[in-house]
């Protein structure tokens, strides 16, 4: 399980660093837990169980979010016992919390290849759905000078980047490459 | 020897390009002409749609996916045809296509096609999607797309075309290739994919959605000129690349499909008299109000290279 919020002994002490090419600010680790959001456009790359506690707390002061949201978990809003009824809660909780089908579909997390894990998150689905969120199931593949390029083909442009600890992209953030497709 | 899905994987990352990285502002818009545009305009529109639904199409082999690498090549394939979608659209909006930048609404057929993926495209069996998209893709891309390049002479249109069936092609040798995975069961998986086929879902889905999208594009692009030999030549291509692999030939659904191909495309065929025109004119009158409201990713499209 990822903790909600990093213990102090593991929180990073790197300060913002900046990606070669992008402009804004590149948080890694649990460096999102310490920086300040106030207005500014944010885009978190990170898996389900990450996103489940970085979206809520970024949520609270940032102007606008973009989750790339990289596999999905499933999600309870209280702890319940491990067992059978943890899924079977987080499936209800699913059902109950987020109205769109499509959301929904997306929020699902695979049988076979998806955590089976379930995470306890009583703000994240109320955090998804807000207005100022936007969820994105597109891959990312680059970070260019200014945001974040998904698969779709679209830029989303954003002040500041976090990559969550556990994300595929923790190790090295995606560069873009010299030749775009041939 | 078997097919290396983690390399294609890894040249699918490679290969991604965005709606960016093309200068969509570029001379050459002025090459179409007025007579074009109107003749082009609703094609555009049909094209952007199936792209759309192809994209959907992906989404839910994403979910049957025999292996985690299959999943998420579906998953950037999903991603790759919302692309598309974005980009043809970015093409109209350049050609002035797109009245007041409204997204084109889809015909009563896209809707049928969403209708269904909505109500049960995640429950289809694995091997009908994954039998029907490649011969969606080779039609697409060997008749459609084609005679777009064509007519059109804009050469940011020849670029865009050339990111796209880049990006095709590796789409058509990985459905062949899953194809070929799912031929290489024993006797009784084939047997239990043959009987799957005869789900009544899956024959809905044929029959009442795909028999007449295709038709009707069919159609609408021959009566725009497209000679029929290119729509032949195309899909003779599905017949050819089935025929590669030995696991596919052994595919009830692939035969199914390449006869099915072979009647699509010879517009003398009963096919057409008895089950192909009957079924776009009832569909004609299918009140789009019965379908309910279509689930979110419909409103997924967009011609806007950035989002801030």
């Amino acid at each position: 399980m990822t903790p909600a919020r990093p213990r102090a002994a593991e929180r990073s002490t790197t300060k913002t660093e900046r990606s070669q090419d992008f402009t804004g600010k590149l948080l890694r680790g649990t460096d999102w837990f310490e920086h300040y959001y106030s207005g500014e456009r944010v885009a978190v790359l990170a898996t389900g169980a990450e996103a489940s506690s970085i979206l809520p707390e970024i949520l609270h002061t940032a102007a606008a979010v973009t989750l790339f949201e990289e596999s999905p978990t499933w999600v309870t809003p209280i702890g319940i016992p491990t067992g059978v009824l943890q899924r079977l809660g987080a499936k209800a909780y699913l059902r109950l919390a987020v109205r769109d089908p499509w959301i929904r579909r997306q929020l699902t997390p695979h049988e076979s290849y998806d955590s089976p894990r379930v995470q306890v998150s009583p703000s994240y689905y109320a955090a998804l759905q807000d207005p100022r969120t936007r969820l994105v199931h597109w891959p990312a593949y680059a970070i260019v000078e200014k945001g974040v390029r998904a698969a779709d083909g679209v830029e989303y442009q954003v002040d500041t980047i976090v990559i969550g600890a556990t994300s595929r992209f923790a190790g090295s953030p995606p560069q873009p490459r010299r030749n775009p497709a041939s | 020897m078997s097919y290396d899905f983690e390399a294609m994987l890894q040249t699918i990352k490679d290969k991604q390009w965005c709606l960016a990285d093309i200068d969509w502002d570029a001379p050459g818009a002025e090459t179409m002409s007025e007579e074009t545009r109107a003749k082009m305009a609703p094609f555009m529109a049909d094209l952007v749609w199936i792209e759309h639904i192809g994209a959907r199409g992906f989404a839910a082999l994403a979910k049957k996916a025999p292996t985690a690498t299959i999943r998420e090549i579906y998953h950037y394939f999903h991603a790759e045809e919302q692309k598309h979608a974005n980009a043809e659209l970015a093409l109209m909006r350049r050609w002035g296509m797109l009245e007041n930048g409204e997204i084109p609404e889809p015909n009563i057929n896209v809707k049928l096609a969403i209708k269904v993926f909505d109500s049960y495209g995640d429950d289809l069996p694995l091997i009908s999607l994954a039998a029907l998209i490649p011969l969606l893709e080779v039609a697409l891309d060997g008749a459609l797309v084609k005679f777009l390049t064509d007519e059109v002479s804009d050469p940011l249109c020849h670029e865009v075309f050339r990111h796209i069936n880049s990006d095709e092609a590796r789409h058509i040798s990985v459905d062949f290739e899953v194809l070929e995975l799912l031929g290489a069961g024993g006797s009784i998986q084939r047997l239990v994919q043959t009987l799957a086929i005869l789900d009544p879902r899956v024959l809905v889905g044929l029959i009442v959605v795909f028999v007449p999208l295709i038709n009707k594009v069919r159609d609408d692009v021959v009566a725009m000129g497209l000679d029929e030999r290119k729509l032949m030549n195309a899909m003779r291509r599905f017949e050819k690349i089935g025929a590669r692999g030995q696991n596919t030939q052994k595919l009830f659904i692939y035969h199914l499909l390449r006869l099915m191909a072979g009647m699509i495309t010879d517009r003398k065929h009963p096919y057409h008299r008895f089950l192909a025109d009957p079924m776009v004119r009832i569909t004609s009158y299918v009140p789009a109000r019965i379908l309910g409201k279509p689930q979110s990713w419909v409103d997924g499209l967009s011609p806007e290279a950035v989002a801030s």
